[in-house]
């Protein structure tokens, strides 16, 4: 009995030693964004005992991964929901897979979207739109937690751009997204392009025109870029906005001789 | 006067080398171990083969998140074989002695129980430290050779760049690959893991002092094992009520060794955070073995 007590105590007293030291982890791990396993209810549904299993055992990715395929057969089957359901499992066992975030949303906004307007159950198109917008709304909902998820990628800001340019017909909130991903150093040349594109098609002509010059001005030779489209856009929005001769990059081209 | 002293402190590190070493011979011969560890090394070099199952839409999209896939699934591995030979290792250690009858020959001579014990521990955490090695040896070499390809194909690729964009653009996705593969925080996951396998068979062997049954030993540590896993979310869920904190700081909260998800999606995991999470291991550890010899000194055999 004694020897249990001595166990005990020492067990009890290590534990309580090493409290401060565990909220220390502990609040370095949130610091550090390191994503443990949140078990919800709605993963123990979807993933069942024997992934929960593995999940705990170390194979997180790996069931991620296999949950995701089991949602592309959802889909196949048009099974929105079950679908919906495994993508939103997926994220949460990997918030950080930009891959899930993306694909998810794509999924959501053109596939079950198109599936859902079109649908032959529809009374009416607008019943069909109004369906489709609904899984609008849920594809900008999964991006934008994705994006908190993973505020320090290029790639989700730039997707969240593309849904309000192409699913909700907002260039004004697609260009400040693509904004927000033209400002990390690893996005690609076409996503400034679209930002400066976006402020003017939100019909912000003089802000459109210094992002453009933003872009002519960088040095040719280091930044890799699609120059003939840049110069195009600016010599279009010298002329739109009828900029004066002094203050235009591009000198105005003389206009063609009247046909006798 | 050495001796002396040895003898009143009464602990001798040669003789726990010699029980270690011994539990570490027998071990490795058993037909269990061989078996788990040929699993293991199969599955983890077969990876590559599986990593088709990594998403991915062209080119260095698919090349990193099949490179992804391996580190996911040979980390995977390496945590279940190394759990299952932590806790198959150590479960056994003392029943077996008992039922062999080998503890009395030994305890007869001049070793004391703590240092049968400790050395019982130290076999047990050289087999994990050899498994962990070899497993860790084999995903890197399915690692390198997937890598290698993909590298090759994207430097082949700059090479051959139709102009100095895509042939900058192609250095770059072979950059990012080459980072993907040889990347030194994978030293840091598979560290904590051996940290975690080490408390794991500690406390397996705790469990052991006070049982006979290694069946009773093996389903105990695995309740444990998942508990520990458990502990966070329980935490944040009644992390309020004194009486669950009380309870819930026994266990030992094993989930925070587990950084392999977060190496693989590209965090830096800092030494100092490695250095914490095995100081409060290393305090765990040794309590545990303190409880351990405190049941095993006072056992009846």
């Amino acid at each position: 009995m004694r020897a249990i007590l001595s166990a005990l105590l020492v067990l009890l007293v290590a534990a309580w030693g090493t409290l401060p030291l565990q909220t220390r982890i502990e609040g370095q791990r949130l610091r550090l964004k390191f994503g443990g396993v949140h078990v919800t209810r709605q993963m123990r549904d979807v993933m069942g005992q024997g992934m929960m299993i593995g999940v705990l055992a170390g194979f997180r990715g790996v069931v991620a991964d296999f949950i995701w395929i089991l949602g592309h057969g959802d889909w196949e089957s048009r099974q929105w929901f079950q679908q919906y359901n495994k993508m939103q499992v997926a994220t949460m066992l990997q918030p950080e897979s930009v891959l899930f975030w993306d694909v998810g949303a794509w999924h959501m906004a053109w596939n079950i979207g198109y599936a859902e307007r079109t649908d032959t159950s529809n009374y009416t198109l607008a019943q069909g739109i109004k369906r489709e917008r609904v899984w609008h709304e849920r594809a900008r909902q999964f991006l934008m937690r994705g994006i908190q998820n993973n505020p320090s990628r290029y790639n989700l800001y730039f997707k969240l751009g593309w849904l309000y340019e192409q699913k909700f017909n907002d260039p004004c909130l697609a260009a400040e997204q693509y904004g927000l991903a033209a400002r990390f150093a690893d996005a690609p040349a076409y996503v400034a392009r679209m930002h400066c594109r976006g402020l003017a098609e939100c019909g912000k002509l003089a802000e459109a025109y210094q992002c453009w010059k933003s872009l002519w001005f960088q040095d040719h030779k280091a930044v890799h870029q699609n120059w003939t489209i840049v110069e195009r856009e600016i010599r279009l929005l010298e002329k739109k906005m009828d900029i004066p001769d002094s203050q235009r990059i591009f000198a105005r081209q003389p206009s063609k001789p009247e046909p006798h | 006067m050495t001796e002396a002293r040895q003898e009143w402190v009464g602990f001798s590190a040669s003789r726990v080398w010699a029980i270690a070493v011994n539990t570490l011979t027998e071990s490795v011969r058993q037909k269990v171990y061989l078996i788990l560890i040929l699993f293991a090394l199969v599955l983890i070099a077969s990876a590559s083969f599986f990593s088709q199952f990594g998403f991915g839409d062209a080119g260095e999209q698919v090349a990193l998140e099949q490179l992804k896939f391996i580190k996911d699934f040979c980390l995977g591995a390496i945590s279940v074989f190394g759990v299952l030979i932590a806790i198959v290792g150590a479960a056994q250690l003392i029943p077996n002695e008992l039922e062999n009858r080998s503890i009395y020959t030994i305890l007869a001579k001049p070793v004391r129980r703590f240092e049968f014990l400790l050395g019982k521990y130290l076999g047990s955490a050289l087999l994990l430290l050899v498994s962990v090695a070899m497993m860790s040896a084999m995903f890197g070499v399915a690692l390198k050779f997937k890598g290698d390809n993909y590298l090759r194909v994207a430097r082949e690729a700059a090479m051959h760049g139709e102009d100095r964009g895509s042939i900058e653009e192609a250095a770059r996705q072979a950059e990012r690959i080459r980072a993907a593969v040889y990347d030194p925080d994978l030293v840091k996951a598979l560290l904590l893991a051996y940290m975690k396998l080490a408390l794991l068979a500690a406390i397996t062997l705790l469990v052991s002092t006070f049982s006979t049954s290694m069946v009773f030993n093996v389903a105990v540590a695995l309740m444990i094992f998942f508990v520990g896993h458990l502990v966070g979310a329980a935490k944040e869920r009644w992390g309020e009520s004194g009486v669950a904190r009380f309870l819930l700081v026994l266990a030992p909260d094993l989930s925070v060794f587990n950084v392999a998800d977060d190496v693989i999606l590209g965090h830096a995991i800092p030494w100092v955070y490695v250095a914490k999470v095995a100081l409060y291991g290393a305090v765990y550890l040794v309590a545990v073995l303190a409880a351990a010899h405190f049941i095993f000194t006072e056992r009846e055999m």
